[in-house]
C-alpha cells in the first residue's frame, strides 16, 4: 500500500514538470526500517512525494546505483 | 480509545433548493466510491455535501464523517485530519494512512474531505490508498478541481437558478427559483418580516441575477439587509465584492467576505492562470476560444499554450464551460469577472488588454458589415458576443472618449441590428454615443444614417426621416458618397411605407445613379428590390418582376443574402399576383429559408405571411390559417405588426380560408399555427417534416405521485401546514415530510410552492 502511494505521489509530481520516479523499497525486518529509493533531480522533490503520501520519513540521503558487474 | 459515533455539524440555516443536485449525489454514490463536488467560490459545495451525507446517514451503519482541510496547510497532516474527525488518536510508529485503514477496513462509512484542493495530491493519494483498501468506504469529496483518481466522478456544483427578468413581476414565480429563495429566507433572518412581494420582486431579481445565483453571494448580500435597502444594494453591486462586507464571523475566514473566498482560489493557481483570468476579465458574456488568443495573448501567455491555461481555470472552477450545440463558449461569473478585473487593474494592463478587446470586436463588426455569403455566420457571431459589444461600445464612448469609433462599429452592425435587434438598446447606444460633442464627420454621418434606419424599423417615420436628412447632408458635407447613397436609400423606404410613391420613386432613382457612380452593388440590390416592390403595389407586376429578377442577380454575384431574401418574397407576391402559383411557393420558400438563415423576425413573418396567401390562393384553407397563425405568432414575438398596405392581401385570405373551414376550423388551424416554434413554422412553411402533435399537460390520475403522495400534495396545494396535512390523513407529521421529500425528488422539483404550481398546472383524472 505505501509503495503505492509512492508511486501514485511520484506520478503526480512528475505531471507538474518535477520528474520523479519511486523505484523500490527495502524492508530491514532487524531494524524495521524502510528503505525507499527514488530517481529525482533533487532531495526536495523526494521530500515533497513523501509528505504527499503522508509516509514518515527520517532523512533523504542521495545515493549512487552500482551495479553488480 | 473508541470513536464518537458518526457526527456531521448541525446545520444554523435552512438548506434551500438543490433538490435535483442532492437526487444526483445519491444516486452517484450509489455505484461510485469517490464523488467530488466541484465548483468556484461561495457556489455551496460543502454545504450541499453535508446536507446530502445527513440524508443518506442511514446507508451508512459507521456514519459520516466531516473532515475539514481547509485550516491545513501541510500536506502530512491531511491524514491526521481524518483520524481527529473519527476521534481517534494515532499513536503507532506506523505509516498513518496504514493504520487509518485497518481501521476503516470493516467499516461501511461515508468520509466527507472538505475543501480539498490546496492539498489536492495528497487529498488524492489519501483518497486512493483508502479506496483499494477499504472497500465499503465510499468518499464525498468538495474541491475547486476533481482530485484526479482513478473512478472518480466528478459533479460539477452549478449556481443557484435564478428567474428570467420576464418573470420578475410576479413573485409567486420568482420565488419558484431557488436564488430568490434563498435571497428571501436570508434577509428575513437579517431584517424580521422580509418577503419576497409585488413591490420588491424585480429588485431581488436583479439582485440575484447580478450575483450570479452565487449561494454566498447571496447570503453576504442578505446579511446587508439589515442596513440597506435591495435599491441600495443593487446600487453597490458595481463593486461587489467590498460592498458584500462580512457574514457568519463564526465561520471559515474564507466565508466571511466574498473577496477572501476568491483570494483563496486565485492563491493556488500559476502565475499564468493568474494573468490569464485577469485579462479574461475584458470579456463580458463569455468567450470563445478564437478570442482568448485575440485578446489575451503575447509573449508571457503565447498562443500555443493558451488552451491549457483555460483548461485549468476550468479544472480550478474559475472558468465555467458553457453547453452548446455548435460551438464551445467559456465564461467567467460575474463575481469571478470583476475579482479579475481588480487584478487586472492591478498590473496595470485594463486599458491594454481593453483596448485589445475593442479591437476585436470592431472585427466582428466588420465582418458582419461585409455583404457576402458569410453574413447570416458573421450575424450569428455577433448574437453570441453581444455582452462584448456592449462592453466594447461602453469602454469606447465612456473611458476612452472614442466616440467616433463607437459610432462606426454601430454602422457597421446595422443590418444586424435591423434584423435581430435589440433595437431599444441600439437606440439607446448610439443616442449616448451620437450626444457627445463633435463636428461633421463621417463617423457622425454614419451614426446619424444608422440611427435614422433603427428608428424607421421601429415605424417612427418622422423621427427616421429628421436623422436621415441630418446624415444626408452630413454625408454631402463630408463627401462620403457611401452614406449619402444609403441615407437617399432610407429616405426612399419611408416615402414607400408612407405611400408617398412619387417621391420614392424619384429618390429611388437618385440612389440608382448613385449607385451606378459608386459602383455599389448591395446599394443597387436594395434600390432595385424596393423599386420592385412598389411597383407591385402600383400594380405593375412585368416590371416588378423583371427588377426584382435584377436585384436577385446583383445579389447573387455579390454572395449577400439580406437583400436577395427581400427580392425573393417580393418576387413571390408578384407571381401570386399574376396568378402562378407554383413559382410563387418556390420564391416564397427560397425567402423563408433566407429569412430563417439570417435570424429575421418581421421579414420571415411576412414571408410567411406570403405563403399563407399563397396557399389560400391554391384552396389549402387549412395550410394558410396555418401559417397565419405562425406568422402573428412570429410578429407578436418580435413585437411587430404587419405594414397596413398588405393589410388587404391578410383579410382576403383569412376570408378564403375561413370561408372553406368555417368559423371553428379556421381558429383551431390559427392556433395551431400560433402554437409553434419559429423552427416548427419554418419547417411546416418550407413542408420539411411532419407537424408535431401537441403536448398535452400531465393528468393528476396519471401522475408518477402515489395514491397518497397525491392527497398529500392536493392538501399542500392548498395551503396545508404539514401538522395539518398529518392530522388530516392520520399520518405522523414525519411521514407528511418523508411523502414531500418524495414527490419533490420524483417531479424534479425544490419547493412547495412549486409543488403547488404542479398540482394547480396539472389537470384532474
Amino acid at each position: 500500500m505505501l509503495q503505492a502511494a509512492l508511486a501514485d505521489a511520484s506520478r503526480r509530481l512528475t505531471t507538474r514538470g518535477e520528474v520523479v520516479r519511486y523505484l523500490r523499497s527495502t524492508y530491514l525486518p532487524e531494524q524495521d526500517r524502510v528503505l525507499c529509493l527514488f530517481e529525482a533531480c533533487s532531495a526536495e522533490a523526494v521530500r515533497v512525494v513523501n509528505e504527499t503520501a503522508q509516509a514518515p520519513y527520517r532523512s533523504i540521503v542521495a545515493a549512487v546505483e552500482r551495479p553488480a558487474p | 480509545m473508541k470513536p464518537r459515533p458518526g457526527t456531521l455539524p448541525a446545520e444554523l440555516t435552512s438548506f434551500v433548493g438543490r433538490r435535483r443536485e442532492l437526487g444526483e449525489i445519491k444516486q452517484q454514490l450509489a455505484v461510485t466510491r469517490l464523488l467530488t463536488l466541484t465548483g468556484g467560490a461561495g457556489i455551496g459545495k460543502t454545504r450541499l455535501a453535508l446536507r446530502a451525507a445527513a440524508e443518506m446517514l442511514r446507508a451508512f451503519p459507521d456514519g459520516a464523517w466531516l473532515v475539514e482541510l481547509a485550516p491545513l496547510q501541510d500536506p502530512a497532516l491531511v491524514t491526521q485530519a481524518v483520524f481527529a474527525a473519527l476521534g481517534l488518536q494515532d499513536q503507532s510508529q506506523s505509516w498513518p494512512i496504514s493504520t487509518l485503514t485497518d481501521y476503516l477496513a470493516p467499516r461501511r462509512l461515508l468520509l466527507v474531505l472538505d475543501n480539498c484542493e490546496h492539498l489536492l495530491d495528497a487529498s488524492a493519494v489519501f483518497a486512493g490508498t483508502v479506496l483499494r483498501a477499504c472497500p465499503q468506504v465510499r468518499i464525498l469529496a468538495t474541491s475547486r478541481q476533481a482530485l484526479g483518481v482513478a473512478g472518480e466522478v466528478r459533479l460539477p456544483v452549478p449556481p443557484l437558478s435564478v428567474p428570467q427578468l420576464e418573470e420578475a413581476d410576479f413573485p409567486e414565480r420568482v420565488l419558484c427559483s431557488d436564488s430568490v429563495a434563498l435571497f428571501e429566507e436570508r434577509a428575513a433572518s437579517a431584517f424580521p418580516g422580509f418577503r419576497v412581494d409585488g413591490g420588491n420582486s424585480v429588485a431581488v431579481t436583479r439582485l440575484c441575477q447580478g450575483l450570479d445565483g452565487i449561494p454566498l453571494a447571496l447570503e453576504l448580500a442578505a446579511v446587508r439587509m439589515a442596513t440597506d435597502s435591495i435599491t441600495q444594494l443593487l446600487e453597490g453591486l458595481g463593486d461587489r465584492l467590498p460592498a458584500l462586507g462580512h457574514g457568519d464571523r463564526s465561520g471559515a475566514p474564507r466565508h466571511q467576505t466574498l473577496g477572501a473566498a476568491i483570494d483563496w482560489s486565485y492563491n493556488l493557481l500559476t502565475a499564468e492562470e493568474r494573468l490569464l483570468w485577469a485579462r479574461l476579465s475584458a470579456f463580458a458574456g463569455g468567450f470563445e476560444l478564437d478570442a482568448a488568443h485575440q485578446v489575451c495573448a503575447d509573449a508571457v501567455l503565447p498562443t500555443s499554450g493558451l488552451g491549457e491555461v483555460v483548461a485549468g481555470l476550468i479544472e480550478k472552477s474559475i472558468v465555467v464551460r458553457e453547453p452548446g450545440r455548435d460551438r464551445v463558449r467559456y465564461r467567467l461569473l460575474e463575481t469571478m469577472r470583476q475579482y479579475g478585473r481588480e487584478r487586472l487593474r492591478q498590473r496595470a494592463e485594463e486599458t491594454a488588454i481593453r483596448g485589445r478587446h475593442c479591437g476585436w470586436v470592431i472585427q466582428l463588426a466588420a465582418a458582419a458589415a461585409r455583404p457576402d455569403a458569410g453574413q447570416a455566420a458573421a450575424f450569428d457571431r455577433v448574437q453570441r458576443e453581444l455582452g462584448n459589444v456592449w462592453a466594447a461600445l461602453d469602454f469606447l464612448g465612456k473611458e476612452l472618449g472614442q466616440a467616433e469609433r463607437g459610432l462606426k462599429l454601430m454602422y457597421d452592425l446595422a443590418v444586424y441590428w435591423v434584423v435581430r435587434g435589440p433595437l431599444g438598446d441600439a437606440q439607446r447606444v448610439l443616442a449616448s454615443l451620437l450626444e457627445t460633442d463633435g463636428g461633421d464627420s463621417v463617423a457622425r454621418a454614419k451614426g446619424l444614417c444608422v440611427a435614422g434606419q433603427l428608428a424607421r424599423t421601429r415605424r417612427d417615420e418622422q423621427t427616421a426621416r429628421s436623422l436621415l436628412e441630418k446624415s444626408l447632408r452630413m454625408g454631402r458635407r463630408v463627401g462620403s458618397a457611401e452614406v449619402t447613397g444609403w441615407s437617399l436609400y432610407y429616405l426612399a423606404v419611408i416615402a414607400w411605407v408612407l405611400h408617398e410613391i412619387p417621391q420614392a420613386i424619384e429618390l429611388a432613382d437618385r440612389v440608382l445613379a448613385y449607385c451606378d457612380a459608386m459602383d455599389h452593388a448591395q446599394l443597387r440590390a436594395a434600390t432595385l428590390t424596393m423599386l420592385a416592390s412598389l411597383r407591385v403595389q402600383q400594380g405593375d407586376h412585368a416590371q416588378a418582376l423583371a427588377l426584382g429578377a435584377e436585384a436577385v442577380n446583383v445579389s447573387e454575384r455579390l454572395g449577400e443574402i439580406y437583400f436577395r431574401s427581400f427580392a425573393l418574397w417580393v418576387i413571390a407576391v408578384g407571381r401570386l399576383r399574376v396568378g402562378e402559383l407554383d413559382a410563387a411557393e418556390s420564391f416564397g420558400r427560397r425567402a423563408v429559408a433566407l429569412k430563417d438563415q439570417l435570424g429575421a423576425g418581421e421579414g420571415l413573418a411576412m414571408t410567411l405571411e406570403t405563403l399563407a396567401w399563397i396557399a389560400a390562393a391554391r384552396g389549402d384553407a387549412e395550410r394558410a390559417a396555418r401559417l397565419l397563425g405562425a406568422a402573428d405568432s412570429v410578429f407578436h414575438a418580435i413585437p411587430a405588426t404587419m405594414l397596413p398596405m398588405w393589410q388587404p392581401s391578410h383579410n382576403d385570405c383569412a376570408a378564403r380560408a375561413r370561408g372553406r373551414l368555417g368559423e371553428r376550423g379556421f381558429l383551431t388551424a390559427i392556433d395551431r399555427g400560433r402554437g409553434m416554434t419559429k423552427d416548427e413554422a419554418v419547417a411546416d412553411a418550407l413542408q420539411r417534416t411532419p407537424l408535431p402533435l401537441a403536448k398535452a399537460a400531465p393528468r393528476l390520475g396519471t401522475s408518477p405521485l402515489t395514491r397518497r403522495e397525491l392527497q398529500v400534495a392536493r392538501l399542500i396545494a392548498e395551503g396545508a401546514a404539514n401538522r395539518q396535512i398529518a392530522a388530516q390523513l392520520f399520518i405522523s407529521e414525519r411521514t407528511v415530510e418523508t411523502h414531500v421529500t418524495n414527490m419533490l425528488n420524483k417531479l424534479n422539483l425544490s419547493s412547495r410552492v412549486q409543488l403547488a404550481r404542479w398540482v394547480a398546472d396539472a389537470p384532474s383524472a
